[in-house]
């Protein structure tokens, strides 16, 4: 079964770029313009093996998002990494404790970005 | 008594407007004209702008008599919020009139910092906009041209293009040479064949020359018969009317072994006759004809044969074009990803730019709470809010040449 990445960002820029990354090596991908759209692609049973998400989007954050999906059923263990801009160390301790897997300051290196996804998803 | 500006205040405002004027001037200037050269002309201009223009309002502010009255540190805060006249016993009248001239400038100034900032607002949501713009049109050509070149290593894996032509020319080249092996064979069986139609002359001479030695034996035996018919006439001659009948059998005998003589002498010459004939139609039917036949069948065999090669370098161009193709589009998709990841430029700056709207506007609001004809201001807005926002919140400090520092921290 393919991996499936689901990408959540405001940005559409972003969205193409982290997908064509992700597609050419091979991921499927999921995409979401909002925290909102992504909480009700995923309630509408979609399981991605791991989810890219951005700290600020407008009215759900990428850290309301960690916690609204760490409470949707099956969901509650899927590698979450926030793609963001941002580096200060209380946003990541807030998203640590939100439930997030991981923190990755854009701009991002393609490959160091598909080395974190394959040590997270074996077999990616 | 009315507030007034500790000394430190009037102090850095100078410095304080300058610095957010080169800063949002430096914004647009990097936006505009580049990194490095933008931000070092705009953040000098602007730098150089507002500190002039500070430094005259500063001077004003030292020359007028209200600022000459007991030191500043020692005024509560509360006492600014008090309007003039409320304590008339502390004011006085010479004060009033160089606060409200202090005052009158400084609004004059904080208009024009609305002014700029609402520009550097406006400037910097333009180019927001344009750059996620070119930024999205960026990324689609690029993903256009990912998807062509996916699309053509595609094809030519599905079609095994190289491998489907090396098979069609292996099988002309089968077929080429089984023809020059058929005409080689054909060359030998025809040399065989001559060979064959010279043993049978060389037989048919054999044979012809029996037959000669056969007339010429007829011959013999005609001269011998005629010498005996000879002598059968002599004798008859002598025996007289008795051997006049014999005579006439000796003549008969004469006549036919004369005519005997004749028929092998014609058969002879008959017999040399039809082997030169012989000998001439082998010469043009099978020697000129072979000959020629085999010069035709050598031309062909090297035609193949150059077929053959042209053929094999069209193989190996096609190969080496193939091979070609396949390594250069392999060469090619490593810079595309690094090209697709790097429009996350458009994002940083997108957000860097949100994050400069939010500092002009909170040092909007702090500007403004220096008014202090404003009856609101009660004190000075803190500073260490202020820079607590522009440094500590928002993105991550800019790096040099965007590259990606690969900050990644996995929980």
């Amino acid at each position: 079964m393919a991996t499936t990445i689901m990408i959540v960002d405001d940005s559409p820029t972003m969205l193409m770029s982290i997908e064509g990354i992700l597609t050419k090596a091979g991921l499927g991908v999921v995409k979401a313009a909002s925290g909102e759209a992504a909480v009700t692609t995923l309630q509408a049973g979609t399981k991605p093996n791991l989810l890219i998400t951005d700290l600020n989007m407008g009215a759900m954050s990428g850290i309301d998002l960690i916690r609204r999906v760490r409470k949707l059923p099956g969901l509650q263990f899927i590698p979450i990494l926030m793609l963001t801009t941002e580096s200060q160390q209380d946003k990541r301790n807030e998203a640590k404790s939100a439930g997030a897997t991981g923190w990755i300051v854009k701009p991002v290196d393609p490959e160091a970005l598909l080395k974190v996804i394959r040590q997270l998803v074996p077999g990616a | 008594m009315a507030w007034v500006p500790p000394p430190y205040a009037i102090r850095w405002f100078g410095p304080f407007c300058a610095v957010l004027t080169a800063l949002a001037l430096a914004a647009v200037g990097a936006v505009a004209f580049g990194p490095v050269p933008g931000v070092a002309a705009m953040a000098a201009v602007g730098f150089a702008a507002a500190w002039g223009a500070s430094w005259a309002s500063a001077m004003l502010i030292r020359r007028s008599p209200a600022l000459k009255a007991p030191p500043p540190q020692e005024i509560a805060p509360a006492e600014a919020a008090a309007p003039p006249g409320d304590r008339p016993e502390e004011v006085r009248a010479g004060d009033a009139a160089g606060r409200a001239e202090i005052h009158a400038a400084l609004a004059d100034h904080l208009a024009v910092y609305d002014q700029l900032f609402a520009r550097a607002a406006t400037d910097t949501a333009s180019v927001t906009a344009e750059t996620e713009a070119a930024a999205y049109d960026i990324m689609t050509s690029l993903r256009e041209v990912d998807a062509a070149m996916t699309e053509l290593l595609a094809f030519l894996d599905l079609s095994g293009s190289n491998a489907r032509v090396i098979e069609i020319v292996d099988q002309t080249d089968q077929q080429l040479s089984e023809n020059r092996q058929l005409i080689g064979d054909f060359l030998v069986r025809r040399d065989q064949d001559v060979v064959e139609c010279r043993q049978r002359l060389d037989e048919l001479d054999v044979a012809t020359a029996q037959l000669t030695r056969a007339t010429e034996g007829v011959q013999t035996i005609a001269r011998q018969t005629n010498l005996l018919a000879l002598n059968a006439t002599i004798e008859a001659a002598r025996a007289e009317k008795a051997g006049a009948g014999f005579a006439v059998v000796a003549k008969e005998v004469k006549d036919l072994s004369g005519a005997s003589a004749g028929t092998a002498t014609r058969i002879a010459a008959d017999l040399a006759s039809l082997r030169e004939s012989i000998r001439e139609n082998f010469s043009t039917l099978v020697t000129d004809r072979v000959e020629s036949e085999r010069g035709e069948l050598m031309k062909i065999a090297a035609a193949i044969a150059s077929l053959t090669e042209n053929m094999e370098r069209l193989v190996a161009h096609q190969r080496d074009t193939l091979v070609k193709v396949q390594e250069e589009s392999a060469r090619i998709a490593q810079p595309i990803v690094r090209l697709i990841g790097s429009i996350q430029f458009q994002d940083v700056t997108r957000q860097r730019l949100q994050h400069l709207e939010g500092i002009f506007a909170v040092a909007r609001t702090h500007l403004h709470a220096l008014d202090l004809s404003n009856p609101l201001t009660k004190s000075f807005p803190d500073p260490k809010q202020f820079a607590e926002f522009a440094l500590s919140e928002g993105p991550s400090p800019p790096r040099s040449g965007m590259n990606h520092n690969n900050d990644i921290e996995l929980f």
